[in-house]
């Protein structure tokens, strides 16, 4: 078998047209160029390769309880419209009434195990550290993110606090960048002030974006 | 406010020039533009009947055609008054544009804040060889941010537009302003900064050959497609009881009879398709040229509508170079640039160069943007891991299959239909697992010394190029499913509405991707130790198929 990083520069030192054809058949070789079997996919190197540690602080324990509240009152909310809208449908249309009824109380455990079990996990997933030269965010449950905003390019920093928020003494920090804004939830009010004041004290005032 | 401040940059100056702070009007041809404007919401349906229903003396006609006369007259009259309170002054320190009737408006653009200055014209202006002249600021998106004054004649436009930028230029003090040490005469530096920049020099221009080249690849024909249906639609109507007749538009089941019939029909409206869109591309950017002046790019283009776009170099974010499905076999790639604060609401997206050879793209980098200079095919190219092919074969067909499969239950439920006929269009599925296959394939990024260069395909193949120090944030996302096997999603966006969404390549493998996310910006916190509770061993045996 050709050695595949040497057909690889042969293909591509070849005519475009000869290069994009070669490309577009499904050639196993490709897949086992040296570079592409780095070896963290084995499980011995996964074990003694540096991994990026996640960011160090928690947001405030509160959250979890301010959370569950809103959960609760969104959880209420949306179970009576559609408890509305499901005794609109029997009443009205002449849909199988299981169906309606099947459908309902699927939206219902959901929403319910939804409201019980997210906000601990939100809480558990959710990290930061305000580093001298970057934001560090982690958080998801399902969906993971890890995100990293340079300081030099914030561009002004809120505290924010809702009505629910002001209850529990608790407060969110929002950032903006040239690309959108991120948001720290559930700082206690202190502290949110505190994680405004030290970006906004590196976020430097740069001319070109 | 503005008026307050010191004059810090020619204390010489004292009196502003005598015909530098007139309220200056615009061309009378805005009176006639803005009341066609006016109109051109009811003007066709009421041509439309006076055509054909013609005037019949009626009482009816009567009110019709007086209220007609009567809103005429006021779309006219509006745009009279409207042109009468339409007043722009160009200080030595400030644009300013009055308008309004009933709500007046006063918008001032100090000349510091000026980002970009366009000329444009519509072929309604073109009538009347007026241009409108665009002055935008930084601040992005709102439409606050910047000046739009409408109908100056072409000399004086692009009088204003040189005499804008070389005031910002002298008042930013980027190289014009002081000489020696010493402020130099007014006049004079104005008059140099707009030599420099009435015409830079000249860069790239589009041969008659590049040009054909570009709309016959432009791969625009699923546009034109549906305009070849509509005018096959509207020449059903115009020849009945002909050809159209004839074929088996209700018998599909006797097509193989009439294949012939059908192909050549689709085959010439394919051909139609393809000429409208070389048509479309030679009028989009027929007398195409970017020229540099100074720190300036100018790019020009259009044979009917002629736009002209100025873009300050550092405001440039990104570099995007897009090799089209039928260009890339011919090594043609077009160049477009992603630039900050040019309001999203026409996308921060320019055209650098609408077809150019790939071996190219290096040097007009070098002329034009020497900080997005970047040798495009780097032999390092970082690139996905083989577990990863699985999933971009899998993600660019399974919407097909579960389309093709919807639509078969539909058929099979409620129309009298042979399901097999659609579920005989599930063969095309492996063309779309080739095309997930190319999307592996080509996906990759590349960091050196500051430049980042990030690949992927859609359709066509898009190669970006910017720089670390642009870059708005790094992200890395994974779902359960990537998790299993230890890849994540790469996320990172630069300042420019034209791709707020950002740049993002799904499937890294997981420790590449946190390499990635240290390359790009500071130290991050590494455990460097073994783990002490090793996380779950990937499956090291994913790559289906493929050993």
């Amino acid at each position: 078998m050709i050695d595949a990083v040497q057909y690889r520069k042969g293909v591509d030192a070849a005519h475009p047209l000869i290069a994009w054809l070669s490309t577009s058949t499904l050639l196993p070789e490709r897949c086992m160029t040296p570079e592409s079997t780095v070896p963290a996919t084995t499980p011995a190197a996964l074990t003694t390769d540096p991994r990026l540690l996640p960011p160090r602080e928690h947001l405030d324990p509160r959250a979890r309880t301010m959370w569950y509240v809103s959960e609760a009152i969104q959880t209420v909310i949306w179970l009576t419209m559609v408890a509305v809208a499901a005794a609109a449908i029997l009443r009205f249309t002449p849909v199988d009434q299981r169906w309606v009824i099947l459908a309902a109380a699927a939206i219902f455990v959901f929403s319910i195990v939804e409201g019980v079990v997210s906000p601990a996990l939100r809480y558990r997933y959710w990290r930061y550290e305000i580093r001298d030269d970057e934001v560090d965010l982690q958080h998801g449950v399902l969906m993971k993110t890890r995100q990293l905003i340079p300081m030099s390019r914030i561009q002004h920093v809120d505290t924010r606090r809702g009505p629910l928020q002001q209850r529990f003494g608790l407060s969110s920090v929002v950032f903006f960048t040239a690309a959108g804004s991120m948001e720290i939830p559930a700082l206690s009010q202190e502290h949110a002030a505190d994680v405004r004041n030290r970006i906004a004290e590196r976020a430097k005032v740069h001319d070109d974006l | 406010m503005i008026g307050k401040q010191p004059d810090h940059v020619s204390p010489n100056l004292e009196p502003p020039p005598p015909n530098g702070a007139e309220w200056r009007q615009a061309h009378w041809a805005f009176i006639v533009i803005g009341a066609l404007r006016n109109m051109r919401g009811w003007i066709v349906p009421l041509a439309i009947v006076a055509v054909t229903q013609g005037v019949s003396g009626s009482r009816a006609d009567y009110v019709w055609y007086g209220l007609a006369s009567l809103a005429t007259i006021g779309a006219g009259g509006s745009s009279l008054v409207e042109w009468w309170m339409y007043r722009y002054r160009v200080t030595d320190r400030d644009i300013t544009l009055k308008s309004g009737i009933v709500s007046k408006q006063e918008r001032v653009i100090p000349f510091e804040r000026i980002q970009s200055v366009d000329l444009s014209e519509a072929p309604l202006e073109r009538l009347f060889k007026v241009m409108r002249v665009k002055v935008e600021t930084g601040a992005g998106g709102s439409s606050e941010a910047e000046i739009e004054v409408r109908a100056l004649n072409r000399d004086d436009a692009s009088e204003l537009r040189s005499k804008l930028l070389a005031a910002r230029q002298r008042l930013r003090g980027d190289r014009v302003a002081v000489r020696d040490g010493a402020p130099i005469d007014d006049q004079a530096s104005v008059a140099a900064a707009s030599d420099a920049l009435g015409d830079g020099q000249l860069i790239r221009k589009i041969s008659t050959k590049e040009l054909l080249i570009a709309g016959a690849t432009s791969g625009r024909i699923g546009a034109a497609a549906a305009i070849a249906a509509a005018l096959a639609q509207f020449g059903e109507q115009l020849m009945p009881g002909s050809l159209w007749e004839r074929l088996p538009w209700d018998g599909f089941v006797d097509a193989a009879s009439n294949i012939q019939i059908v192909l050549g029909v689709v085959g010439f409206l394919g051909l139609i398709a393809w000429l409208i869109s070389i048509a479309t591309t030679v009028m989009t950017y027929g007398g195409f040229e970017l020229r540099r002046a100074g720190d300036q790019l100018q790019v020009r283009y259009g044979l009917l509508d002629r736009r002209r776009t100025t873009i300050p170099i550092r405001r440039i974010q990104a570099i995007r170079v897009i090799e089209g499905l039928f260009r890339q076999p011919f090594g043609y790639a077009e160049i477009r640039f992603d630039s900050a604060g040019f309001g999203a609401d026409q996308g921060a997206s320019g055209v650098l160069s609408p077809l150019l050879p790939k071996r190219e793209v290096l040097t007009l980098l070098q002329e034009t943007c020497p900080d997005f200079a970047t040798e495009l095919n780097p032999g390092t190219l970082k690139r996905l891991p083989p577990r990863a092919r699985r999933r971009y074969i899998v993600s660019a067909s399974i919407g097909w299959v579960i389309m093709i499969g919807i639509a078969a239950g539909v058929t099979w439920r409620f129309f009298d239909f042979p399901v097999w006929w659609v579920l005989s269009l599930l063969i095309v599925t492996p063309l779309f697992a080739v095309f997930g296959d190319l999307r592996y394939r080509d996906a990759g990024w590349y960091v050196d010394r500051g430049s980042f260069l990030l690949r992927w395909r859609g359709v066509s193949r898009v190669t970006v190029i910017t720089q670390v120090r642009r870059l708005q944030h790094r992200r890395l996302q994974s779902d359960p499913f990537q998790r299993r096997s230890d890849l994540v999603t790469f996320r990172t966006a630069v300042a420019s509405g034209g791709s707020l969404e950002g740049f993002s390549l799904p499937h890294l493998d997981a420790r590449d991707g946190e390499v990635l996310l240290e390359q790009l910006g500071g130290a991050l916190p590494w455990e460097t130790s073994p783990r002490r509770s090793p996380r779950a061993a990937p499956p090291v045996d994913i790559d289906f198929g493929l050993t």
